[in-house]
Order: structure tokens, then C-alpha cells, then sequence
């Protein structure tokens, strides 16, 4: 009975607890079974009491045992840790989780060394506590003997070595769970930190962003520089406007902007109604209102801007280069930044024919670029973007599981080679570009003193397994357009790239019995001829609706090629080949 | 008019308490489940690491009741199990041991 008062006075204490934690992370309890505050109530005259330690336990007497709660071995020192750890686990998974996990961990520790140094002697004499005010004489004995709680009411009688053994494992455990909410409170924190630079961001002024990139002075951009299909239709020299507003004018100077931004629109428009000639080699426009293909020249410009970012290597600022020749380009237009240092900024234009430049910035920025959202004391929020120069290296598919590891500097070698026996065209280490068809030229193979045009990775059949992985990380589209669509396929499906495919069409038609494409006074991309091939293949079905593009292979296209080389200008509509062929 | 919207509100507003009120219970439930899983799986472990020699006791109530090591795994995995079930049952637990009685 004496053992049943005891026991039950330690039911509230016992050492299951469950709800308290928020992630789990509980521990079996560092309580023992047998709390100082219970032993009090024992009636002092019972036998077991008799000075001898083993009162802690009453179930068995005569034996000891202690708990495994480093408190409960009051040691030679007689200073009971009990105090200082009866509630520690479950009150402090409530403070903060460093403070817990030192606790722990100090405890655990203690309890280590206690353990190690327990079996050091037979028996200690020691104070055993009575409850909180009292101590009785006693003695340590069979000091090897530890019984552990393993938690959820288990317990199991272990060496004092084998019980280091399971402290050691708790506090593996306890270390793990730390480090899990050190990596969610990471993750918070991340989190916090992009919330407060979001707001940071929309509080600034409007929807404007301004992007800026420090360009050193001293890189070599290898992008040429390009020039206009229609030159008549540059604006006047004057008319560029580049200002150097400080920041804090900006509003006022947007109204003065805006009115200068209308006077030159004015002033081009009046340009192409007369027709002026302006010199400015440097700079190319493409207004929208000048000529019926200026889309397509727009096009053609931008595949020409990935080509020559691609194709011109390694420094890839040259990306940065070209949206800023862009901006050059539309500087003209009207934008809502005004803080452009020189020609060094992105313009965030309000032009719908922008959208292009600014996608393709976007796809550019996502390249090499670092960029640092840096909110800085201006009102407009800006970025500050940094490249890092990485050489071009792409793997191309080039169909039936071969890769082209695509280098630049292959690139040039081949191209020297090419020059030297072909006496190319130009004695430059980079061929010069002027026109997309230049690029298709460029991409040719030699196969058997022939040119052959480079087959299009679009055009493998095993074009779902391929692969076009660039290290810069340029879009896939900017890469196909580069591969060069050397057939068009009646199929495709974007529109852009069906006359970027017709010009090529066309072009590699004239390639095909010449070796250079001869460059005319002024070079179109679209010379107006639509080329369309025909399948011959009956394994090809054709749809009219362009679901999936049919690629044939190399030898397949060649076929065909050679067949349409015989039946060059006929004009058959896609749909009506299909039918046709379904007829057939 | 006025009134209708009003006890229309009321009953909403009594709706969404109960609602949080389940809510929270299943919280705090599926809490406790998630320490005792826990639990049970350093128990797991650290049974493991015992051997032949070593007593294991179950405590029941006020009594340490020896138990076999084997037995004791055995045990502990079965309430694992249990537990696992349980959570991904959602349902409340009983705050009592269930199988974990059963011995």
C-alpha cells in the first residue's frame, strides 16, 4: 500500500505527455517516476525506509533502482540537478528553440557524465531528498544498474554503459529535429525578406521599374552593329533625345518628356512623307510605320539579335549590348524612365512593338545575368543587374542521338577553315552578319566540297528526345530560330516562324546551287516568294491542322529537296498539297 | 427585413465557431498523434539498440510490468502502425492508448 500511495502520487507526474509540441518534437521526458515531493508522503516507518536508497524504487526493494533522470543521482556531491530539470523538457519546448536545444543538450550531457562516473564506485553515500525540504543519509548502490525510460511507458534496465549509448542517440535526434526548425525558420525568414522587399518595391513609384546595368567600359562586344532595311526611315540625329534626368525632377520632366516624345513621333512621320535621308550608320530603326514587313524585319531583327548574340560569342553582355542598341533604337519613344546614364539603361517601354524587345530582354536576362533587386534610395525601384561572362556552350541534338557540343570556338575554327578554302567573303574572324540569311550560311557543313546546309534540330525526327541544353540558358525558341530552319514545313505552327522559314526557304534555295548567298545592295529577308514544299512521303501524313509537326529526317528532306529544287516557284497552298496527296 | 439578415448572420457566425472549434480539436488531435509518433519511433529505435540482456518494463498504471524485448518491439511497431493509421484517417484519437493496451 505504501508502494501504491507512492506510486499514485506520482500519477500526475508521469511521464507521458503528449500536445505539446508543435512539430513533434518530443522527447521522452527527463522525469523520473519517483519525484522528491512524492517521498514525502511516505510514512517513515515502513521498512523501507531503512537508510537505504532503494526506497526510490519500492516495487522491488532491496535492489536500487535509479531513474534515468540526472537529478535522481544525487551523487557524492549530494546536490540534487532534480530542481533545476524535473520540468525542463515539456516547459521549454514552449521558449525559444535555441534556448531549448541548449538546455537539452546540457542536460543530456550532464547526464552522461553522471553516467560514466556512477559505476566508478560500489556504493555512495548520499542525501537522498524527502520531498522539498528534506534529506535523509542513504546509500548508491548497485550503481551499474540504470533504468531508462524510452518513452510512452517503456523502460529497460541497461548497464550505465549501454544507457550512455541511448543518450547518446536521443541527443542525435534532438540535434536532427533542431536543425529542421533552424532550416524551416530559414525558410521563413527567406520569405519575410522577399515580402518586405515586395512591399518595398509597389510602394515606390507606380509600375515603373527601373533596371540598371553597370557595363564596363573597357569589354569588347563583339555584336555588329546593324543596319536598317529601310535607311531612309532613321530619324534625325537631332531628334534622338537622350536625357540625363536626376531623379527627384522626374515627374516634372515626364511632362516634358512626353511633349518632346511627341514632337519626335511628329517629326518621323514627317520623315517618311518626305523621304529623307539621314546618315547614321551606327543605329538602326525599325519604326512600325515604315514599311508593311517591318514586322517581319522586327523579326528577323530579333532572330538576328539572338543569332548574333549567339553566334558572336562568349561575352554575353553582348545580350545586355543588344537590348541596349535597342533602346537606342526606341529611344525615341517615349518611356517613363528617365535616369538612363548614356546609352546603358533598359527602357521599360510603353510600345506594344516593345514587347518583343522586352521579352527578349527577359529571356536575355534570365541568361548570365545576376540580378541584384536592389532597392536603393530612388523612387523608382531598380535593379541592378550584373552579367557574368561565360563562354556559349550548347549541346545540340542533332537528331538520331547524336550531340553537337557547340562551342564558339569551333564555331570559328570551322568558320576560318571554311573561309580560307572557300576564299570567304569576308577575312574578319567572325563572318560578317547582316541578314538571317548570312546566319544560315554561316551554320553550313561542308560534305564533300559541297555545302550542305546544317540540318535544323527542329527537323530530326527524334526531335522529343532532343535535347538543346545552353549553358546560358537562352531560350530554347532563340536557339531554334539560330539552328536555322533550313526547310520550311508546311506545318508549322507560329506564324513568325513560318516567314522566317519561307525567307529561309527561299534563301537555301539559292544556296543550294551556289555556295555564298550573293549579297545585294540592300538584302531583304522576304524577297515576297512563298516556297512551299510538298510531302512525298506517304509515311507523313500531313493535317491541316498544324497539331504536331511532322519532321521528316535528313535523307528524307533531301529527297524532297532535290524535288522541289525541280518544281521551284509553284505555289501550291498547304491545304490543297494535303488534299492532294490524300487524294493520291 | 433588417432582423432576418440578422439572425441569418447569427447562424452563419454560430456555424463558422463550431467550425473553428472542430478545427482546432482536430488540430490539437492530430498534434498529439503526431507526438506520440514520434515517441514511438525513439522507442523503436532505442529498443533496438538494446539486447538480450536487458530488462524491458511496461508500466501500466502504477505498475512496472516486465515484458520481453521481442514483445516489446513487437509492441511499439503494432502502435506505430496504429498511430499512422490514425493520422492518415484524420480522425480525433482517443487520448487513452488503445492497442498500446493490449499486451
Amino acid at each position: 500500500m505504501e508502494l501504491r500511495h507512492l506510486l499514485e502520487a506520482q500519477g500526475p507526474q508521469l511521464p507521458l505527455e503528449t500536445g505539446n509540441t508543435d512539430l513533434g518534437n518530443k522527447w521522452p521526458p527527463l522525469e523520473t517516476h519517483v519525484l522528491p515531493r512524492a517521498a514525502h508522503r511516505f510514512s517513515p516507518d515502513t521498512s523501507m525506509l531503512r537508510g537505504r536508497c532503494d526506497c526510490l524504487f519500492p516495487a522491488v526493494p532491496g535492489q536500487l533502482r535509479v531513474c534515468f533522470l540526472p537529478a535522481l543521482h544525487p551523487a557524492p556531491h549530494g546536490k540534487p540537478l532534480c530542481r533545476k530539470l524535473s520540468s525542463s523538457p515539456r516547459d521549454t519546448l514552449h521558449l525559444d528553440e535555441g534556448l531549448h536545444r541548449k538546455k537539452v543538450d546540457n542536460d543530456y550531457n550532464a547526464l552522461q557524465e553522471r553516467l560514466s562516473t556512477l559505476p566508478d564506485k560500489l556504493s555512495y553515500n548520499i542525501m537522498v531528498p524527502f520531498g522539498p525540504f528534506a534529506f535523509m543519509p542513504g546509500k548508491l548502490v548497485h550503481t551499474n544498474e540504470v533504468t531508462v525510460l524510452l518513452g510512452d511507458n517503456w523502460f529497460a534496465k541497461c548497464s550505465a554503459k549501454q544507457a550512455v549509448g541511448l543518450v547518446e542517440h536521443r541527443k542525435e535526434h534532438v540535434r536532427k529535429t533542431i536543425d529542421d526548425l533552424k532550416k524551416v525558420m530559414k525558410n521563413f525568414e527567406s520569405r519575410v525578406e522577399f515580402t518586405e522587399d515586395l512591399q518595398k518595391m509597389s510602394d515606390a513609384a507606380g509600375d515603373i521599374v527601373d533596371i540598371r546595368e553597370e557595363i564596363k567600359s573597357d569589354f569588347e562586344f563583339k555584336a555588329k552593329h546593324r543596319i536598317a532595311h529601310t535607311p531612309h526611315s532613321k530619324p534625325k540625329t537631332s531628334d534622338i533625345f537622350e536625357a540625363d534626368f536626376a531623379n527627384d525632377v522626374k515627374s516634372k520632366d515626364l511632362l516634358a518628356d512626353k511633349e518632346l516624345w511627341a514632337r519626335l513621333e511628329e517629326l518621323e512621320r514627317q520623315e517618311e512623307l518626305l523621304g529623307e535621308l539621314d546618315s547614321k550608320p551606327d543605329t538602326m530603326i525599325a519604326n512600325g510605320e515604315d514599311t508593311t514587313s517591318s514586322e517581319e524585319e522586327k523579326e528577323d531583327q530579333n532572330i538576328n539579335v539572338h543569332v548574333m548574340h549567339q553566334v558572336t560569342d562568349s561575352v554575353t553582355s553582348s545580350s545586355c549590348y543588344k537590348d541596349v542598341t535597342h533602346s537606342e533604337l526606341f529611344s525615341g519613344q517615349m518611356n517613363g524612365i528617365h535616369s538612363m546614364n548614356g546609352s546603358n539603361s533598359y527602357h521599360s517601354n510603353e510600345d506594344d512593338e516593345e514587347d518583343d524587345e522586352e521579352d527578349v530582354g527577359g529571356d536575355n536576362e534570365n541568361g548570365n545575368d545576376h540580378d541584384a533587386l536592389g532597392v536603393g534610395d530612388y523612387s523608382i525601384p531598380t535593379i541592378y543587374f550584373s552579367h557574368t561572362v561565360e563562354p556559349k556552350r550548347v549541346r545540340i541534338n542533332t537528331g538520331k542521338n547524336t550531340t553537337l557540343k557547340f562551342s564558339e570556338k569551333k564555331e570559328e575554327a570551322k568558320r576560318k577553315r571554311k573561309n580560307s578554302s572557300g576564299g570567304g567573303h569576308s577575312a574578319q574572324e567572325l563572318p560578317t552578319i547582316r541578314t538571317p540569311a548570312d546566319i544560315y550560311r554561316v551554320f553550313v557543313d561542308v560534305v564533300n566540297g559541297e555545302y550542305v546546309p546544317r540540318k535544323s534540330i527542329l527537323k530530326s525526327r527524334s526531335r522529343e528526345n532532343s535535347v538543346c541544353s545552353d549553358t546560358s540558358e537562352s531560350s530554347a525558341a532563340d536557339f531554334d530560330d539560330r539552328r536555322g530552319v533550313l526547310r520550311s514545313i508546311s506545318c508549322e505552327e507560329a506564324t513568325c516562324s513560318d516567314t522566317s522559314e519561307s525567307i529561309l526557304e527561299e534563301e537555301q534555295e539559292e544556296n543550294h546551287p551556289k555556295k555564298l548567298l550573293p549579297l545585294s545592295g540592300t538584302p531583304e529577308a522576304f524577297s515576297g516568294t512563298v516556297i512551299e514544299k510538298e510531302f512525298l512521303l506517304p509515311s507523313l501524313t500531313p493535317h491541316p491542322t498544324m497539331v504536331h509537326p511532322v519532321l521528316p529526317t535528313i535523307p528524307e528532306r533531301k529527297e524532297v529537296l532535290s524535288e522541289v529544287s525541280e518544281e521551284t516557284t509553284k505555289r501550291v497552298s498547304k491545304f490543297k498539297a494535303a488534299r492532294l496527296r490524300q487524294k493520291n | 427585413m433588417a432582423e432576418l439578415i440578422q439572425k441569418k448572420l447569427q447562424g452563419e457566425v454560430e456555424k463558422y465557431q463550431q467550425l473553428q472549434k472542430d478545427l482546432s480539436k482536430s488540430m490539437s488531435g492530430r498534434q498529439k498523434l503526431e507526438a506520440q509518433l514520434t515517441e514511438n519511433n525513439i522507442v523503436k529505435e532505442e529498443l533496438a539498440l538494446l539486447d538480450g540482456s536487458n530488462v524491458v518494463f511496461k508500466l501500466l498504471g502504477p505498475v512496472l510490468v516486465k515484458q520481453e524485448l521481442g514483445e516489446a518491439r513487437a509492441t511499439v511497431g503494432k502502435r506505430l502502425d496504429y498511430i499512422t493509421a490514425e493520422i492518415s484517417q484524420g480522425k480525433i484519437p482517443d487520448l487513452g492508448e488503445g492497442p498500446g493496451l493490449l499486451y
